[in-house]
């Protein structure tokens, strides 16, 4: 049995495309390995923080020019694992952005912002526990009434839209820029 | 129907940064497997065009908004009629391959399996984004879906209130539409919209003119609704487009209703039903004429859920009925019978397993019955592995079967062509592989390899002995197989650039004891061995915009149609938040060129328009 020379070479040069293909993939596979995110996750946990120039706190939100943002997130989920990332080197109209992550009751902290994960009975006493008081909550896909933030998430044509509750703004003394209402899949006032 | 996934740039989330919240609330967290998973994990070749791209390039009709996929073939016959095709076969005769939906409406004609895309228009200014998959979409799709799918997705009408009229005005396209969009109640909106188009003519390669110049009219509406769980679209169009010489009439209209309920956070429903109706006369330019109507009625229902926290499940029915006529005082070409009643039954389901955190296995397949063709299987397998953040690789391997056409098994002409009830479904098993790469957070590319392996393609085939009549066989065998790339680059903050490149090679022949004299008529059609884009959106200073595409186009060198490059410029000023005006300049390269195969070839002219879109 002999090798044709040439069929021999030709094989040689396939081995080596494969090997330098494989090559390339085990280089681009040692990179970094961090996992995508969820995007449904991502884009909420940027929203988070991206509502903030079309919301007016009241004077006195704010003691210092330089306080920074207090992005508070009570409970777990997606959106809570991924707000600490979301928001690094972040600012909002100077301010820098910090995030706390409280309990059941949000009062003990100075947040401007409370997002609260889940549905439970833990998410309602988070709720309550910053009424009438100038935080502006966030909720995810919450259905009942006392569940829902002033900002609600709701996922429609699978892009994650928000509805805004005019009611509960005013209530925390908060104005929500016309901006931001236009862009809301709706608006309970 | 399935919705496929948008591959926006925005991948992570220093991306989303980036982003301002109108564009946040525009990034799709959906995908081929309808499980909101990270972007880009669709292991398939899908290019998505924005209703941005589609704002800024000018197009003005929908079938110049598909110039815009790099992974599309679009010619021009005329000034009425196209061929679009992907993954080569472009050709009056051979652009049978591709199916398309309008919100999930599919618009293929059951007459010779292509869309007269002078019958399809979309009012432009609603549109929210073109889905276009290149290769066999057959699993979720049906038959048809062999190689490729576009998907025309409008807005909600939540997204669309408040009027807005656009105008364009210039040499070649006139258009004119008005849309006015508004709430129902607490949870519902609706619009209401009208438009009208006139189209010059395009010449002869002599210079002549051919006379095929044509105007259309055309209004629709949709209403959305949702309550608590549930949510409903109701929407319809009508339309008539009429062309003087000799003499033509498309008219028709539809409507639509989509009910989706959902059943918990990773379930739902969907159940969706339209009634279609197109007519087209044409009148002969000798004498006679020939009339069509197709009257589809469609209804069919989707069930996505999960199993374990592995599974995702979907699965559906669907039924399809299609009524049809076909007359021809033209010419000797008739249909026997010249009224028929199909029916299109199908029931499917897929499997999307994660293997591991990075690695999804698609499993997944297709019945369908035919009244005209009987059984038809279309299983596909995927795999997609996110390798990390920034790339991700998937390999298919698919089968798709385009069904007979009516005119494939019933033309008939006396000593010319006989009824060719023995024609079978046209059959293909794909083998694609692909790479999708955010590079840095400014650069993309996607890049798709694929295989696909035909069998039981159309023959004309010759009668023995006596030549004529001829019958349709099924003789034709080979394989195609190709490179889709394109990638996008935003050099700075103001400037993206978009590029993209197709190859593609065909490889047939004649099964042993099989002829075909088609000739220019040839089922494998007459395609570019490549073709290039460029497309350059610029953000300029005091609300300016400027785009500039470019495409090179490679020859039909079997039938004598020379490559051409062409660009398109436009220049918008943003006025004011309400009120756009632009300057726009298509094909400016040449005086006119030819882009189709189709004799007595066609050439299109270069031409200008001055546009307007204010909202109020």
């Amino acid at each position: 049995l002999t090798v044709r020379p040439k069929a021999w070479a030709r094989d040689r040069a396939a081995s080596r495309v494969v090997a330098l293909l494989l090559g390339l993939l085990a280089l681009l596979a040692a990179r970094a390995m961090a996992q995508a995110p969820d995007v449904e996750a991502a884009v909420k946990a940027t929203y988070l923080y991206k509502f903030a120039p079309f919301v007016e706190w009241p004077p006195d939100a704010f003691r210092f020019p330089s306080d920074s943002l207090v992005l508070c997130v009570a409970g777990t989920d997606a959106v809570a694992r991924l707000v600490d990332e979301a928001v690094k080197g972040q600012n909002v109209r100077g301010r820098a952005v910090t995030v706390a992550h409280v309990g059941a009751s949000a009062r003990e902290r100075r947040c401007h912002i409370l997002y609260v994960a889940g549905h439970g009975e833990s998410a309602v006493s988070a709720l309550d526990s910053v009424r009438g008081s100038a935080v502006l909550t966030v909720t995810d896909a919450a259905r009942e009434q006392r569940m829902r933030g002033i900002i609600n998430f709701v996922t429609t044509d699978n892009r994650v839209r928000f509805e805004i509750d005019l009611d509960t703004a005013l209530e925390n003394k908060l104005i929500i820029s016309s901006k931001l209402l236009s862009l809301a899949a709706g608006v309970r006032q | 129907m399935a919705v496929v996934p948008h591959c926006a740039p925005a991948q992570s989330l220093q991306e989303l940064s980036n982003l301002s919240l109108e564009e946040l609330s525009q990034v799709e967290v959906i995908s081929v497997s309808k499980r909101s998973e990270p972007l880009g994990q669709a292991p398939a070749a899908i290019y998505v065009i924005t209703a941005d791209d589609i704002r800024r390039s000018g197009a003005a009709t929908l079938a110049e908004a598909l110039r815009l996929a790099p992974n599309l073939e679009v010619a021009a016959v005329n000034s009425q009629t196209y061929n679009i095709s992907s993954r080569g076969f472009n050709s009056v005769n051979a652009s049978n391959k591709l199916l398309a939906l309008i919100d999930g409406r599919s618009i293929y004609t059951p007459f010779f399996s292509s869309v007269f895309w002078d019958q399809q228009e979309v009012m432009l200014a609603d549109v929210e984004r073109i889905e276009v998959v290149s290769g066999p979409g057959g699993t979720l799709w049906g038959s048809n879906a062999m190689n490729g799918v576009i998907n025309v997705v409008t807005k909600p009408a939540a997204d669309t209130q408040g009027a807005l009229v656009d105008v364009k005005l210039g040499d070649f396209i006139q258009r004119g539409a008005g849309r006015w969009g508004g709430r129902l109640g607490d949870s519902g909106s609706y619009r209401a919209y009208a438009l009208g188009f006139g189209q010059g003519t395009t010449s002869f390669t002599d210079g002549r003119g051919a006379e095929d110049d044509w105007r259309a009219k055309q209004a629709g509406f949709r209403a959305d609704l949702s309550v608590q769980d549930n949510a409903f679209t109701v929407q319809g169009d009508i339309f008539e487009n009429l062309s003087d010489t000799p003499g033509g009439r498309r008219s028709g209209g539809n409507v639509l209703g989509r009910w989706t309920r959902r059943l918990a956070d990773t379930s739902s429903v969907r159940v969706q039903a339209y009634y279609d109706q197109q007519n087209r006369s044409d009148v002969g330019s000798t004498g006679g004429g020939a009339s069509d109507q197709v009257k589809t009625f469609d209804v069919q229902a989707e069930h996505v859920f999960t199993v374990g926290g592995n599974h995702q499940f979907v699965w559906g029915v669907g039924h399809r009925n299609w009524q049809d006529r076909f007359v021809n005082t033209a010419n000797p070409f008739i249909l026997v019978p010249e009224s028929q009643t199909l029916n299109l039954t199908n029931a499917f389901a897929q499997d999307t397993i994660a293997l591991r955190d990075d690695l999804r296995l698609i499993l997944g397949t297709k019945f369908e019955y035919s009244s005209f063709s009987g059984w038809a299987v279309m299983p596909n397998v995927r795999l997609g592995w996110q390798m990390n953040a920034q790339h991700f690789l998937w390999a298919a391997v698919s089968r798709a079967v385009r069904s007979p056409s009516r005119i494939e098994r019933d033309l008939t002409a006396p000593g010319i062509v006989n009824t060719s009830p023995g024609f079978r479904s046209e059959k293909m098993i794909a083998y694609e592989a692909g790479w999708r790469s955010q590079l840095t957070p400014r650069a993309n590319f996607s890049l798709s390899l694929f295989y696909n392996d035909y069998t039981d393609l159309r023959t004309t085939s010759p009668s023995p002995v006596t030549f004529l009549p001829v019958t349709f066989g099924n003789g034709l065998e080979g394989h195609a197989y190709g490179i889709d790339a394109w990638g996008s680059y935003r050099p700075l903050s103001w400037w993206r650039l978009n590029a993209g490149v197709g190859l593609l090679q065909k490889d047939f022949h004649l099964k042993p004891g099989e002829a075909d004299i088609a000739g220019v008529q040839t089922v494998l059609g007459h395609d570019p061995t490549h073709q290039a884009f460029i497309r350059s959106y610029m953000d300029l200073p005091h609300d300016v915009e400027l785009y500039v595409g470019l495409r090179q186009i490679g020859a039909l060198s079997d039938v004598g149609v020379p490559g051409y490059f062409e660009a398109d410029v436009r220049v918008g000023w943003h006025v004011t938040p309400r009120l756009e005006l632009s300057l726009a300049g298509l094909n400016l390269v040449h005086a006119r060129h030819a882009e189709a195969s189709q004799p007595p070839i066609r050439e299109i002219p270069r031409s200008v328009f001055v546009g307007a879109r204010w909202s109020f």
